[in-house]
This record gives C-alpha cells, sequence and structure tokens, in this order.
C-alpha cells in the first residue's frame, strides 16, 4: 500500500505532466476497444440481421449479390425487377420448404423518412418463424401488416382506416400489428403481394424471392440447382451463409490493416510514457540518490518507478474504455456514413472481456514502457545522484 | 535562434529521440495512406485507360468481382457460351468484342499456376500498347504462345523455343468434374458430347499435355499481362476442354456515350451480365475509400497521442530550463524572444519527426504495399504508394500544425519567467 501511495504522490506532483502522459494512454486505450468493439458487433451484427431474415437462399435479379442482399434486408427501391413466371421454376427444386415472393419498394416520404412496402404472401409466415402478430396477416385487398417502429410512429392500431404515406390516394385497414423483432421488419409496412403489384404498376413482377431450406447443408447442390434451370439465366441466386462468410472474410482481412495502425497509436503512446518516466527520473536522480542512501535497495527503486508508471497507464486505460463507451454513439453514426454495408445492430458493443484485453494492453505497454527509465533509475549509485546538480541523463 | 534551438534539442539525445520516435511512426503511416490513396487511384485509371475498354461482358455471379478477375488476368469460376459473342457482335454500338478465355493452370511442383489467356485476333485492337520485344506480333499457327515478359524470364524461353504444358486438367478429359457440375446439367450435356472427339485426338503419348512453340515475347507494359501466356483462342478452349466457353467479352463500343442504351441490350443476353467499368471504378474507389478512411481515423488518433507526448517533453524541458530563462529574461531577451526560441524548437522537433517519418514511409512503402495488395479488392500491378509532392507537403504541413499546437503552452510557460529568479537561482 505504501508503495502505491507514494508512487502516487509523485505523479500528484506534476499534474499536468501525468494528466498528458494518461491521456496520450486514453487515446490508444479508446481506439484499441473501439476497433475491437466494432470488429466484434459488425460480424455479430450482419449474422443476425440474415437470422432474422428468415432465408437460407436469396434470388434476385442480376447484379452484385452484394447490393442484392442490403436493399433485400434494409428495404429499399429495387432497380429490377423479376417476371412471376420464375417462381414455378424455382418451386420444383428439390430440398426447399419455402418459397416467399416479395415485392418490395420504397418511398420518401417525409424529409429523412422512407416508408418501405414490401409485398408478400403467406409463404413469408413459414420463413419468419419468431413473428408475433397483433391481429391478422392480410389476406384480403388493402389489408396491411405493420411493423412495430412504424405503427408507433403513425399511431396506427389494428382494425383503423389509414391513407397510405406516400400514396396518398389509397387507403387500407391495418390488419394486424407486428411486434417489435429489433430488425429491419420494425420499419416495413406489408401487405398482399398482388397489393403491392398494383399500387407500384408492376403487375407480374417482383423484387426478390426468399427461399429457406428443408436442411441448410444442403445448401450448395439447391444453388446449383437454382442456377441450371432455365430460369437460372435471369437469376442470380445468392446463397445467404457464403455471402456472409465472404463479408467477414472482407472485414477480417482489413483487420489486420487496422490493427496495424492501431499499433502505431499504441507504440506513440509508449514512446511517450517512456519519455515523460525519463524525465521524471532525471529530475528525481538527487532525490533517489538520497533514497538509496538511506537504505532503500536497487529493486526498491526499479519497483517505485515501475508502479508509478502502472498507474499512470492504469488510469489511462481506464480513461479510454470510459471514453470509448461515452463516444460510441458517435463513433457509430460515423462508421454507418462510411461503410458500404452495415448491418442496423448496434456495431460498437460494449464487453467485459474486451474491456478486460484493453486494460490488459495497457498494463502491458506500462510495463514496457516503465522497464528502461526504472532500470535506469536502479542503476544510479547513490554518491553520483547526490552530487548531479540537475539532470545526470 | 534556429540553431540556438537546435543546440538545446542536440543537448538530450534520448529524450528528443523518443518524441521523435511517436511522431514520426504516426506521421509515415499518414504519409503511406494518402499516398496509396493518389496512388490507388491512379493506377485503376491508368490500368483501365490503357485496356481501351468501355464495358465488359461477365457471366452471372457477382459484376465487379468478375470484371476484376479479369483484369488481373485470373480465372472465372463461371463461363459465357461462344453464342453470347456473336450476339455482342450483332450489336450496332458495338465496335470491338474480343472474346478472352482465361484459365489458371496449375502447377504444383512449383506451387503456382500459370495463367493462360486464349484470346483472337479483335484482341489486338484493343491492346494498341501490345509490343513484341522480340520474335513474332501475332501467332502464326495454332501451337504457337506468345510470352509476356515476366513470364518469359521465368521460363527462360526465348522465341523459336518449344514450350511443354503438362494436360492440367486430366479429370476433365473424362467425364463430369466439379466444375462441370457447376454450370448445371443442360450445360454438362453439351460440354461432354463437344469433348469426345477431342479426347480421341489427343491420347496417346504417356505424359499428356500440348507442345508450343514460343511465337513472340512481349514487351514490359508493368500490367498483369507481363506473367500470362497467351495462346489462341481456340487452342486455349482445346486444351483446357472448354469447347466454345468464354470467360468474358471485353467490349469497345464505337462512341462510349452510347453505354447506356448498350448496356440494356446486352443485359438480355441469357447467362451474361454487363459491367461498365466506370461504374466498377466507383464501386472500388468506395469500398477501398471506406477502409482507408477507418484506418486515417486510426492514423489520426497516433498523430494526437504523439503530439501529447511532444507537449509533454517540451513542458519538462521548459521546467527544467526555468533558471535557463531567468538568466535570458535578464540579459535582455524580451518575453516574445523566450516564446519564439521554444515554439521554433517544437517546430523544429515536429519537421524533424515528420521527416523521418516521410523517409520511413518511403523505406516501408514497399513493405506496406505488397501487404495491402492482398487485400484490395482490385489491386493494379503498378506501385500503389506514390509518395507525391502534394503528399509531402500535406504531411510536414501537419507536423508543423502539431508542432505549433504543442508548442504553445510551454512556450508561454517559458516566457513567463522572471529575470529576478535568475539571480536567487545562481546563488
Amino acid at each position: 500500500m505504501t508503495w502505491l501511495r507514494l508512487a502516487f504522490k509523485e505523479w500528484r506532483r506534476r499534474p499536468v505532466r501525468t494528466g498528458v502522459t494518461a491521456a496520450g494512454v486514453a487515446i490508444a486505450v479508446a481506439a484499441l476497444f473501439s476497433l475491437l468493439a466494432f470488429l466484434r458487433g459488425y460480424g455479430q451484427g450482419v449474422r443476425r440481421e440474415v437470422e432474422r431474415l428468415g432465408a437460407h437462399v436469396l434470388v434476385a435479379p442480376k447484379g452484385c449479390p452484394y447490393d442484392a442482399a442490403s436493399l433485400a434486408l434494409h428495404g429499399a427501391s429495387w432497380p429490377c425487377y423479376l417476371k412471376m413466371r420464375f417462381l414455378d421454376e424455382i418451386r420444383v427444386a428439390p430440398g426447399i420448404a419455402a418459397v416467399a415472393p416479395v415485392f418490395m419498394s420504397a418511398l420518401h416520404t417525409s424529409a429523412g423518412h422512407q416508408t418501405v412496402y414490401v409485398g408478400v404472401d403467406t409463404n413469408l409466415l413459414l420463413l419468419k418463424k419468431t413473428w408475433m402478430i397483433d391481429g391478422a396477416f392480410p389476406l384480403q385487398r388493402d389489408e396491411l401488416l405493420v411493423g412495430a417502429a412504424v405503427a408507433r410512429r403513425l399511431g396506427w392500431r389494428v382494425g383503423e382506416r389509414v391513407s397510405l404515406p406516400g400514396l396518398a390516394t389509397n387507403t387500407a385497414t391495418v390488419r394486424g400489428l407486428l411486434r417489435p423483432t429489433h430488425g429491419a421488419d420494425d420499419e416495413f409496412i406489408f401487405l398482399r403481394l398482388a397489393d403491392a403489384q398494383r399500387l407500384f404498376r408492376h403487375p407480374d413482377e417482383m423484387t426478390h424471392v426468399l427461399i429457406r431450406l428443408h436442411d441448410p447443408n444442403q445448401m450448395d447442390r439447391v444453388v446449383m440447382q437454382l442456377r441450371g434451370c432455365d430460369a437460372g439465366m435471369y437469376l442470380s441466386v445468392i446463397p445467404l451463409a457464403h455471402l456472409l462468410r465472404s463479408i467477414q472474410t472482407l472485414v477480417n482481412s482489413t483487420r489486420v490493416l487496422l490493427a496495424c495502425v492501431a499499433l502505431v497509436a499504441w507504440l506513440a503512446a509508449g514512446a511517450g510514457v517512456s519519455n515523460t518516466l525519463l524525465m521524471a527520473v532525471a529530475e528525481r536522480a538527487r532525490e533517489i540518490g538520497v533514497m538509496r542512501a538511506l537504505g532503500a535497495a536497487r529493486g526498491d527503486i526499479f519497483r517505485l518507478l515501475w508502479v508509478e508508471t502502472l498507474q499512470v497507464c492504469l488510469a489511462g486505460g481506464v480513461a479510454g474504455v470510459l471514453l470509448a463507451f461515452a463516444g460510441a454513439h458517435t463513433v457509430e453514426t460515423w462508421l454507418r456514413t462510411h461503410l458500404p454495408f452495415a448491418p442496423s445492430d448496434a456495431l460498437v458493443q460494449w464487453h467485459w472481456g474486451l474491456a478486460a484485453a484493453c486494460l490488459g494492453c495497457a498494463v502491458a505497454l506500462g510495463s514496457a514502457a516503465g522497464f528502461v527509465p526504472a532500470w535506469r533509475a536502479a542503476q544510479l549509485s547513490p554518491r553520483e545522484a547526490m552530487r548531479s546538480p540537475e539532470n545526470v541523463l | 535562434m534556429l540553431r540556438l534551438a537546435l543546440r538545446n534539442l542536440v543537448r538530450r539525445p534520448v529524450r528528443t529521440g523518443l518524441a521523435l520516435l511517436g511522431l514520426a511512426m504516426a506521421v509515415a503511416v499518414l504519409a503511406c495512406l494518402s499516398a496509396f490513396g493518389t496512388g490507388y487511384r491512379r493506377a485503376l485509371h491508368q490500368e483501365i485507360d490503357r485496356m481501351g475498354v468501355q464495358l465488359m461482358l461477365v457471366p452471372i455471379g457477382c459484376p465487379y468481382d468478375a470484371a476484376a478477375r479479369v483484369l488481373k488476368g485470373n480465372a472465372l469460376e463461371h463461363s459465357l457460351p461462344q453464342s453470347a459473342l456473336a450476339a455482342v457482335r450483332d450489336d450496332s454500338a458495338v465496335a470491338v468484342a474480343a472474346p478472352l478465355l482465361i484459365v489458371a493452370a496449375p502447377r504444383p511442383a512449383e506451387k503456382r499456376a500459370d495463367l493462360w489467356v486464349g484470346l483472337d485476333a479483335s484482341a489486338r485492337e484493343l491492346k494498341p500498347w501490345w509490343r513484341v520485344q522480340a520474335g513474332a506480333a501475332w501467332f502464326p499457327d495454332a501451337n504457337s504462345v506468345i510470352l509476356g515478359a515476366e513470364a518469359a524470364i521465368v521460363e527462360m524461353r526465348a522465341p523459336g523455343d518449344k514450350l511443354f504444358c503438362p494436360e492440367v486438367f486430366p479429370e476433365l478429359r473424362s467425364g463430369v468434374s466439379a466444375e462441370h457440375r457447376a454450370l448445371g446439367p443442360g450445360i454438362q450435356e453439351r460440354r461432354r458430347s463437344a469433348e469426345t472427339p477431342l479426347r480421341d485426338s489427343e491420347i496417346g503419348p504417356p505424359e499428356m499435355g500440348r507442345t508450343f512453340r514460343v511465337a513472340g515475347v512481349l514487351e514490359r507494359s508493368g500490367t498483369s499481362d507481363d506473367n500470362l501466356f497467351f495462346v489462341p483462342l481456340a487452342t486455349a478452349q482445346e486444351m483446357f476442354h472448354q469447347p466454345s466457353r468464354l470467360t468474358a467479352i471485353a467490349i469497345r463500343l464505337r462512341d462510349p456515350t452510347l453505354a447506356p442504351e448498350a448496356t440494356e441490350r446486352l443485359q438480355a443476353i441469357p447467362g451474361a451480365q454487363v459491367v461498365t467499368l466506370t461504374e466498377m471504378i466507383g464501386t472500388f474507389l468506395n469500398l477501398v475509400g471506406s477502409v482507408r478512411t477507418l484506418v486515417q481515423a486510426i492514423a489520426s488518433l497516433a498523430i494526437a497521442v504523439s503530439g501529447l507526448g511532444l507537449f509533454n517533453t517540451l513542458l519538462a524541458t521548459v521546467l527544467n530550463r526555468a533558471a535557463e530563462f531567468a538568466v535570458l529574461r535578464a540579459v535582455g531577451a524580451s518575453r516574445a524572444q523566450v516564446f519564439v526560441l521554444i515554439t521554433v524548437e517544437s517546430l523544429l522537433l515536429a519537421g524533424v519527426g515528420s521527416g523521418l517519418g516521410l523517409a520511413l514511409a518511403l523505406g516501408t512503402g514497399g513493405l506496406l504495399e505488397s501487404a495491402v495488395k492482398r487485400f484490395v479488392p482490385f489491386a493494379p500491378l503498378e506501385s500503389l504508394v506514390a509518395l507525391t509532392w502534394p503528399v509531402v507537403f500535406q504531411c510536414l504541413a501537419l507536423g508543423a500544425v502539431v508542432g505549433l499546437a504543442a508548442g504553445l503552452y510551454p512556450a508561454w510557460q517559458a516566457s513567463r519567467a522572471q529575470p529576478a529568479t535568475a539571480l536567487k537561482l545562481t546563488t
């Protein structure tokens, strides 16, 4: 305890210097924590989002599968359409448990808000096993199933006759409310496939098809089958699990690069700590000499300085983790504007293991940075140190 | 003033060195990043310009991935039927349509894969820079090969020499392979029937394969072409058992402004999709840009951390030298002069740090480049890290700003020294 108090006192003697050193460590720790939390959160977010979609295979018009998956997951207007007749060919493929055709379109209704209309049929319920509906699934003309977030925003109730946002001349009855799914479904308005095709004037067309398999391990076979069928020439068949894997690979490959740069920040922080401590040792050469003369062993001096470093680094580490936690929202907003494919879940997530790992890194940094100055201080001979006017280093 | 500041810095080499180290590393990373951004954009545009191609017809799949593979001379998993070529050539907007068949021939003994590219005469129109270093400029017969500059060195072949290519896909010769299955049952049937005569004609020698005569060696172009083996299209289709299949069709339009209509018409070809190269560049730059922004953010944090270190060093120095400043003031130096002295010191420190950082960036640029090339979706073969003057100035300016910001408070502290304390301290 005395050791800790003694070391603590020393840092209080130079509050600005200590503060700045700790701030350097804090920034480095905050960067590392945000980075790790982001990489973790991103992977989880993408996985959970695909799970919520309930489909194993996505069939979309020709184009980049990443774009298509992003459109299907987040809701948007599609640039191309599929013919309804492809559906018959898809249905006959073996190993398929459910095929849900979807017509999706997004309208910008007011500033910043878009309303996503999703035309579906009852097959969708075979995919969305986790859905809880208050009321009923729309089966009749002009009936709606409304996502939780939309219902809250617009104040819609079951049985209410409402005018459709963005399609003001049309009205419909709310038949069901979807309980919160914590996914993109909360922002969607579901209606009958035929109604959506009529409203958006694309009769006999759809935007994508969601497919659930009996056995997800049969994925490759089913995908080959779908690509091989006649309609396959006009479709892009996207196995979502593979997509997930390639996104993960992409993120993983940037991880090394990011880690390298984070390492540079750490080295800069380490150099700062080391430097501060060297200066402290130089300034206190005489003091250390007195301590040695009074009977302090070399080991004691070494330990004192080391404890000092660890204290600063630990304080910086804690501050950094807190900083990262406090700034998580800002970091997330910033990341969203810069990433091509961002899941709707929280990207930067708090995780105790990560926080502990970051603190551990800070301690390791302190130990490494404090080693040379502490060793140097311990090597001072008491006589020389006492004689030195100001500075021996 | 400058000399005085310099001498003060040299007085404590360890301290100065450590402060410099952090800053230098941070600047190096930032310099590499900026340089990479400019270099990547330039190299990408250059490569596309050189190809003289506006559109590319590729098999269904991720078009960007496909186009990138074709540009880099990588093999694709799927292929186009040759009938697509006729459809493309029939289009009124198309000036040149060059079919390509790119196959990676694995060489397990050397742990690498050679890329064989089948071309027909139309490819020459798309490659105006196609210049041979030695030998003939085009294939005199079906069994001739033209080597890229790098490939010729690796294979140690000159025009006129013989080059033996062993049978690389023996499993394709007899029945169904994994790739066949990937192409669906319909194609598989067609393919198998077309293959039969081929099998009869080629089986014979104990070691299967094909002997080529090297017709020419290309001049070094600095692109992926340097590593390729070029053969006539029909030969490539035959030797890799891909009868009437193409990897991609590179298209030059009569007028680049016709691209939108042409794209729409060509998109209707079954099993194929069109990629516009300008669009593709945009996507790549976006993707690379987003990673770059992420890295840049962390790099700026590193700069901030090193700035704090600099600040700390200067502050400690100022405290140590309080007596010195008091003496300076006592002998007639004004507050402003002391202030400027410390500011110059900090600027000098930051400048040297940035300079070291740039040198470090120059030194490790190659290393970084090879690391980055593995990660970016489409890496041109030219140097990506271009340390241009604007980048250098940018980094130096940033260093100066950091130095100035870090030096202000310590300089102000120093300038507050009272001349009277000089007398006390000296006694």
